[in-house]
């Protein structure tokens, strides 16, 4: 009874409270006013995600696509606070005596730099725009990618694009269309990266704080541009257009890094520093057993310092330092030397040192002098003793290029340039150390000069068509010293031997490279756009493998190596739909190559003095057709794409034996059919920002045996077709969360932490389908009975989940 | 109190709970067989009954196998004498008379004139001089080899050879190794029982699923051999002294006694070739850098028909051999295979003994260098 007694009595407080708060809040709602926030960027288009906090309310909200935010407060003068990183803050005093609209501009927070840093930073804006064609992934759209371990990577965010893929998870390079890794020029401030990766392939060595912005070009290539088949990368470091101090980095699993702009001298001198470091490799075999004996550092740095001596002149340097060691039992040791172990250690040293010149608002002149050197070494730690032996190989190049750029009106604007390289390759050189078990060997020096002209002008003859050509002379001459070697034919033993003396032309190539774009607008939404390249390369990375290792050994074209050649013709509709909220883009092409380079069945190319005994130059075909949907803005947003491709090649020899599928076409290495990416991002709130990407694809094509025989007691399979069968199709999700946990908005220090989990569902992607000698009867319910065994192996087959936590500190 | 890296081991383990980098499963292995190969492997050795030549033919009727051919004329031929031997067919095989053998210096090549009128000749071989086995050594490794089907590292000894090369020649090694390890069951008999010297079955065998052990009668050793392939060029250490170079993986399939004679060939350069290519097909085909597979072509080709693709290969060669006796009874691990358990017939009227076979894979002789 008193129970019940008790539980009437607490309904009746409870009516009384809400009849109490009722009428409260009837009457303040009766004083309020209807505050409305309407935010807009320097274009003057809607500025959605801002952040804007009033008091003394201690209130304040988000603003939606629109730009916009309402709040209903009582009357009072409340202080507004908006705020956006990288913008410059708004304060505002409001007498909030009646509803009201409020709008505001958000201003870059650069715009708050002098007018010396902001000149520079505009000229240099104009200058790096990429030309028409380039597919671009900006900083901030490369930040919300998910990569593997937590890591922001550039090269797997490109293999999201169309028509850009790679060798598989452990690849050391992009295909680009079906091409060959050697076949797409990697550019990092203008100096050619030789070998793009970190442990073995996982990662590649652009610091991601450090770029500024990433242009790939695979079919309008400009005639800037030379030197590889297929496409280029070009990618940009970042100037540090700062007046003050900015850190940012992070710290992860994986590898850690640090980066700091900061100005030396107050409008003369800025610097960027980036700096990023992996150690963690005592971690690897928690992962894998077989990664028991790994070892595996990487460390790289990007340093830019800025010059601005006059207002019409900047100079750049840029440094960039990348080295890695390690030691890995699932690749195959170096036949013939007597060593406990392999182990890998290599470095790139890139400098580049740019001077621009403006003459005024429309015409500028670059002077870029540039030296690259890759260095890859092979270390051999001998048995029984602390001797090492080290084989050490290495790339020079040195160029220097100098371009002027006029905009003669809005319709038509033109450059032309000139370069000039050196190559110098030494090709290996063989250190026994201090023991005596090994014979020095040092291979020839290869020495090759590049001279190009290039010129190329847009025209827009009327509002609809722009129009782009360009053409480049290249004159390529490989000189002494030289070893010119004749072989028999029949036992290919050398028969005759020619030197030549240093600085002798031993062969020259002259090419001319047309290049032709144009765009034409179908109305307000549509343009339709066709191009054709031609491009020679000069430069081979020569490996007879799936995938280079970052020791093997790169070549110019010589007396028997000749240029590799394509004509690349592409068209393709282009189309925004729905007010510009969506970009389609439908793209097909067709390339035909020659002289592409491939191996003759067995060849062993480790200080090989004469290559060309091993290497076979093949035909080559590739098309493709490209689907493409962007939605480029809004709280969801993300694309999707397909591409249909067939990518492959022909030898054409004599020889039976050089012979590669018995000189009928077969697909190459990067023959993907069909591959689908798909990324969205969920932009909820200011805290966290949700990333699912999505890729699927056609296997790998590889080869299968056609028979198999019995040698001394142990079945040996016989191949005589190549890339005959494929892997089992590709496909992953990945997820990435990241989560701004700072609520203090006007904090200097902004952190976050991104959450990333590298193929969600566990899919068992094969990188490699291998036979093996049986053993007895184990899995013999799986061999049945076959005399060989056969084994996938896959690399990263679970849900691979990574922290790492970022900072930004301006 | 615990140390950086093991207290970052354990936030790691955290964070990759069941994650895998690497990893191999075993598939079915896929084969796109093609009809009518032929393979022909010729051999000349400079000891006695060591020569032959197999001539056989892929053949998908059915299933998959190699058929040998029979009724083939076959010869070998001394490019400088123009000497024919001629071979007989022996068992799948084609043999000369048991006292020919090759010598230092001799040129020969190979005459295989098959039943449908199809010739195929062999590029000319040279029998180079033997290089002496300096010294044999082993070493014992906890995980010596990370192997498969085991899916993890193998516990065994690694054995290694020291050899001077000649100066001023190109030479090119191959090594072949035997194992010996002293026998104890000399007869397994699955559903039935050692009666005649076979294991005879028995219709109503009331142990079904069982099997029946044998006690070797005599001293009896089992033969194995290794089948990885250990090569070696002197490209890069021409007249130097190679020191330690193995040339054999002896995993820890028991702690017996073992003893390994290791065979040294002195092989041509073509030879080299044509074994470094077996090794990339089935030993450095598995890693990330795996060489892409080539066409076992050897030395034999079709005069009529150079479209033709004939496999495999005719080598002349000469050997060096030395042996090592190694006592494992010391070794910790445990051997990776469990050993075979005795189980005798019961009486009455069992036999618990067999005798000792004379074949590839037993002798009952003591094998030379054996420490009883």
């Amino acid at each position: 009874m008193d129970k019940l007694i008790h539980t009437q009595m607490k309904q009746i407080r409870c009516w009384l409270l809400f009849l109490v708060l009722g009428l409260a809040s009837q009457s303040f709602l009766a004083q309020t006013h209807t505050l409305t926030f309407k935010i807009l960027d320097e274009q003057k288009k809607s500025f959605e995600g801002a952040q804007i906090i009033l008091t003394p309310c201690s209130c304040g909200g988000v603003t939606d696509t629109k730009g916009e935010f309402s709040i209903a407060l009582p009357k009072n003068t409340y202080t507004a606070k908006i705020y956006f990183v990288g913008y410059k803050t708004i304060e505002r005093k409001i007498t909030l005596d009646q509803s009201k609209s409020i709008q505001l501009t958000l201003i870059e927070s650069q715009e708050q730099l002098s007018g010396v840093i902001l000149k520079a930073k505009r000229i240099s804006d104009r200058l790096e725009t990429p030309q028409m064609g380039a597919l671009q992934i900006s900083a901030v759209e490369l930040v919300k990618m998910p990569a593997a371990l937590g890591e922001v990577d550039l090269l797997r965010s490109m293999t999201l694009l169309p028509g850009v893929n790679n060798a598989g998870e452990v690849s050391n390079g992009l295909s680009v269309r079906g091409g060959s890794l050697d076949q797409n020029l990697i550019l990092y401030d203008y100096a050619p990266i030789f070998n793009p990766t970190h442990l073995f392939g996982l990662f590649s060595v652009f610091t991601p704080e450090a770029i500024a912005s990433s242009d790939l070009y695979r079919a309008n290539i400009p005639a800037r541009y030379g030197g590889r088949v297929t496409s280029v990368l070009d990618i940009k470091v970042k100037n540090p257009y700062v007046d003050k101090v900015k850190l940012s980095g992070g710290i992860g699993l994986i590898s850690s890094r640090l980066s700091i702009e900061m100005p030396l001298i107050k409008d003369k001198l800025l610097l960027y520093a980036g700096t990023r470091g992996g150690f963690t490799d005592f971690l690897l075999p928690l992962f894998s057993k077989r990664l028991e004996n790994t070892r595996a550092r990487f460390y790289d740095h990007t340093i830019k310092l800025l010059y601005l001596p006059t207002e019409k002149d900047q100079i750049s340097y840029t440094n960039f330092f990348s080295k890695d060691f390690y030691q890995l039992d699932l690749i195959s040791q170096v036949e013939n030397i007597n060593a406990e172990s392999n182990q890998y250690d290599f470095k790139t040293f890139n400098n580049t040192l740019n001077w621009t010149h403006t003459f005024n608002d429309d015409s500028n002149l670059r002077t870029i002098f540039l030296l690259s050197k890759y260095t890859p070494k092979t270390l051999f730690p001998e048995r029984d003793n602390s001797n090492v032996i080290e084989y050490e190989s290495q790339i020079n190049l040195l160029s220097i290029f100098s371009e002027y750029s006029k905009k003669v009106s809005n319709n038509f604007n033109y450059y032309f340039g000139l370069q000039g390289k050196k190559y110098e390759i030494k090709p290996g050189n063989l250190d026994p150390g201090s023991g005596n078990s090994i014979i020095p060997v040092t291979l020839d020096h290869e020495t090759s000069y590049e001279l190009s002209a290039y010129t190329n002008l847009t025209w827009t003859p009327f509002e609809q068509l722009t129009l782009s050509g360009g053409l480049r002379f290249n004159n390529f001459s490989f000189v002494g010293p030289y070893t010119k070697a004749t072989f028999d034919e029949e036992t290919e033993e050398i028969i005759n031997v020619t030197e030549y003396g240093k600085g002798k032309k031993v062969k020259t190539f002259n090419d001319i490279e047309p290049r032709l774009g144009a765009n034409l607008k179908l109305g307000e939404n549509t343009s339709f756009k066709a191009s054709y390249a031609r491009l020679n390369q000069y430069l081979h990375n020569i490996y007879n493998t799936t995938t280079p290792l970052p020791t093997s050994r790169w070549k110019t074209s010589d007396q028997n190596i000749k240029p590799q050649v394509s004509d690349t013709y592409s068209v393709g509709i282009y189309q925004n739909l729905i007010d510009n909220t969506l970009e389609v883009g439908i793209e097909s092409y067709f390339r035909d190559s020659r002289n592409n380079l491939t191996y003759k069945p067995g060849a062993d190319f480790f200080l090989a003095e004469f290559l060309e005994r091993d290497v076979v130059q093949a035909k080559g075909k590739a098309y493709g057709l490209e689907f493409s949907l962007k939605k480029p803005k809004g709280k969801v947003n993300g694309w999707i794409n397909y591409t249909w491709s067939r990518t492959f090649l022909k030898t054409d020899s004599d020889k039976l034996r050089d012979r590669i599928s018995n000189n009928q076409w077969y697909p190459s290495d990067f023959d993907r059919p069909h591959v689908f990416n798909g990324t969205v991002n969920f932009e909820g709130d200011k805290y966290n920002t949700l990333s699912f990407n999505f890729t699927a694809q056609t296997g790998r094509p590889y080869s299968i045996a056609n028979a198999y025989f019995d040698i001394e007691g142990v079945s040996i399979p016989v191949f005589l077709e190549r890339n005959n069968t494929r892997l089992k199709p590709y496909h992953r999700l990945d997820l990435s969360w990241r989560i701004k946990y700072s609520k203090k908005l006007d904090r200097r220090w902004v952190g976050d932490w991104t959450f990333t989990v590298y193929n969600l569902y566990s899919r068992k992607n094969s990188n490699n389908i291998f036979y093996t000698k049986r053993n007895g009867d184990i899995n013999s319910h799986i061999f049945l009975g076959s005399p060989l065994g056969s084994y996938e192996l896959t690399i990263m087959n679970s849900p691979l989940f990574a922290v790492t936590y970022n900072f930004v500190f301006d | 109190m615990l140390t950086k890296p093991s207290l970052l081991k354990k936030i790691a383990l955290l964070l990759t709970t069941s994650v895998l980098i690497t990893c191999t499963n075993p598939v079915a292995p896929n084969f796109d067989f093609i009809e009518d190969l032929i393979y022909i492997e010729g051999f000349i050795g400079t000891e006695e009954g060591s020569s032959y030549v197999k001539v056989s033919k892929s053949d998908v009727a059915l299933y998959y196998r190699n058929i040998f051919v029979s009724g083939a004329s076959i010869f070998f031929v001394n490019s400088d004498t123009n000497e024919r031997v001629e071979l007989f067919e022996d068992d799948a095989h084609y043999l000369p008379a048991y006292n020919f053998k090759g010598n230092f210096g001799e040129r020969w090549s190979l005459e295989v004139n098959l039943p449908n009128g199809n010739q195929y000749l062999s590029e000319i071989e040279t029998i180079n001089s033997t290089v002496p086995i300096k010294e044999l050594s082993f070493k014992y490794d906890k995980k010596l080899e990370f192997v498969d089907d085991y899916d993890k590292f193998l516990p065994g000894h690694e054995v290694s050879v020291t050899f001077d090369d000649p100066e001023n020649e190109a030479n090119y090694y191959f090594w072949r190794s035997k194992t010996y390890v002293k026998k104890n069951i000399c007869r397994i008999c699955h559903d039935g029982k050692f009666r005649d010297n076979d294991c005879t079955k028995e219709p109503s065998n009331p142990y079904q699923y069982y099997y029946f052990t044998y006690r070797c009668e005599s001293d009896c050793w089992q033969i194995d051999y290794n089948n990885k392939i250990f090569i070696f060029s002197d490209e890069f250490s021409n007249g130097a002294t190679t020191s330690s170079l193995p040339v054999a993986n002896i995993l820890l399939k028991s702690r017996s006694n073992i003893l390994v004679k290791i065979e040294q060939f002195s092989l041509t350069k073509s030879t080299y070739e044509y074994y470094k290519t077996i090794k990339d097909l089935i030993e450095n085909n598995g890693g990330l850098n795996a060489p892409l597979p080539a066409a076992l072509i050897g030395n034999m080709y079709n005069p009529q028909n150079s479209n033709e693709y004939v496999l495999g290969r005719f080598t002349a060669t000469s050997a060096s051999t030395k042996s090592i006796f190694i006592d494992r009874s010391q070794v910790e691990e445990f051997p990776i295979e469990a050993p075979i358990k005795s189980s005798q017939e019961p009486p009455p009227d069992n036999v618990v003994e067999a005798p000792c076979e004379e074949n590839r894979y037993s002798t009952l002789i003591q094998p030379e260098g054996w420490i009883n």
